[in-house]
Parts: structure tokens; sequence; C-alpha cells
């Protein structure tokens, strides 16, 4: 949205502004690609009630009325659609990429936190030797943290060229 | 309880019908609001049909393959100082969801006139 755009929203009736928030926030959980179009839907509506009203001379309040009428009585189809769709989007590729993700990063996660525990009890065994009581815990530490900070490095770049490809 | 695949609901048969009527007065495609107002002045709906009941049955309608949609040209809506219309047109299956469902559209109760008509 441009700076002009904004700017003709910002002085846009309440109701509208409203109707906006309403949209913006059930959509907020909904893949890019159905989130997008229905804002832009929505927008389009807001802009041609908005524009009728003025031509045919309609009084600010009534077109207010009626607006918060569209908006409110919606509500209920708003929500299901929403539901609707986001259960649809599951199966979507984009979902399934970042439950992949997720799942990495959790596994990389877990093999960390193993290595903490195997280093703290290989190097609790092995006391008679300073240099191996440091080196037992540093080693899987470092290589665990290593790993961790590789998938989420990973998971930013999959986002990143995901977002540029739409 | 689920409804029958392909069946319609009565506003979704009047989006339809008002469709169909547009194409038929040269008006090939419409967008949601014009569709609203056409159900209003067509005497199928009293008041301009709600945001989310409106954009959930097109939604569906071209889900099932009755409508199909397009975005416009931003060029033409920026032109207009407007935001980009989202385009439905009607397709053949849709109009034939129409007829098969047009026995079983309600009628008005006073007028005894069907809700939905070809």
């Amino acid at each position: 949205m441009n700076r002009v755009q904004r700017r003709q929203q910002a002085k846009s009736p309440l109701v509208a502004r409203w109707t906006r928030r309403w949209v913006r926030a059930y959509t907020a959980s909904l893949e890019t690609t159905r989130r997008e179009a229905r804002r832009a839907e929505i927008e389009s509506d807001v802009w041609e009630h908005l524009a009728d009203a003025r031509a045919e001379g309609q009084r600010p309040v009534v077109t207010q009325l009626v607006m918060l009428s569209r908006l409110v009585v919606g509500i209920p189809a708003d929500v299901v659609w929403c539901r609707r769709t986001f259960r649809a989007s599951m199966a979507d590729a984009e979902m399934k990429q970042r439950r992949r993700q997720a799942v990495a990063f959790v596994c990389a996660v877990v093999v960390f936190v193993d290595l903490l525990i195997l280093s703290t009890f290989e190097s609790s065994s092995r006391v008679d030797s300073i240099w191996w009581v440091l080196a037992m815990p540093i080693g899987p530490v470092l290589v665990g943290t290593i790993g961790v900070v590789a998938t989420g490095l990973w998971i930013r770049e999959q986002r990143r060229s995901t977002a540029l490809g739409k | 309880m689920r409804r029958k695949a392909g069946a319609l609901v009565p506003l979704e048969a009047a989006i339809i019908t008002a469709g169909l009527r547009l194409e038929r007065e040269g008006t090939r495609e419409f967008h949601g609001f014009a569709i609203a107002k056409r159900l209003v002045s067509g005497g199928d709906a009293r008041a301009l049909t709600s945001h989310g009941t409106l954009y959930k049955a097109l939604d569906r309608l071209e889900t099932a393959g009755f409508l199909e949609s397009t975005w416009e040209d931003p060029a033409l809506a920026m032109a207009d100082g407007r935001p980009r219309r989202r385009l439905y047109r009607v397709t053949a299956a849709g109009a034939v969801a129409l007829t098969n469902s047009v026995a079983d559209v309600p009628t008005h109760p006073s007028t005894g006139r069907r809700l939905a008509s070809p």
C-alpha cells in the first residue's frame, strides 16, 4: 500500500476503518495468497459502497449504518469461512513446508539437549583429568549450538525464498 | 446436515441469476458490490448483503466451479483512483446448477414469486 492509499484510508469513515480492522484480524492466520485476496476484495467493496452512496446522495450517517450492518451481520460467516479456509490450507504446500521446518528445528534442539546431558554424564565419570572435564562438555555443546543456529538460519532462508517466490 | 454436492442455497441461486441477467444486459463480469446492489434492486434482498455472507457465497460458488474470477488490470484501477476489483463470471456449470436448483428454490410468501429465477 502506498502513501496516497494510506492517507485515503485514514480519511475514510469510522465504520469503513472498523471493517478493515476486522478483516485484518480474522485473516491474520491465513496463508498469504488467501489473506491478501480477501483483504483486497473487501477493500474494493468498501470503496465501491462509499462511492455508490456518494453518487446517490445518501446521507453519511445512513451509509455508515448500512456499512455497520453489513459488517456485524457478516461476522459469523467470516468466522466460518476463515476456519474452513485455514483447515484447507493446512494441506497446502506452504503450510507443509512450515511444519517440516518446525520439526527440523525441534529435532535440532532435542539433539542439542541430548548432547548436553551426555557430556555432563561423561565428564562426571572422569574427574581424574582436568582437561577431560573441560573438553567433554565443550565439544558436544559447541556442536549442538552450531547445529541449532544453522537450522535456524536455514529456516529463515527458506521463508525468505518462499516470500520472494510469491 | 451436509447439503448435496452441487445444491445451491437461495443466496447462491440469486447470485448466479443476477450474474446471468447482467450478462444478458451486456455486463459479462461483475464484482461483489455490484452483485449486492443487484440483489437489492432485483428484489432478492431487502438490504445490501453483508460482507461475510456475500463473499463466503462467492467463494463457495467459485470453489464449486459455478463462478470464475480474475483480478482486473491494476493500471485500470489506478487510473480510476480506486482499489482493484475482483471480477466474477458465471460459468456454464453455474448456469446448469441454477437450472437444476430452480425447482427447489422457495417462493416469496406474499407474491408467490420465486426468489431466484433464470
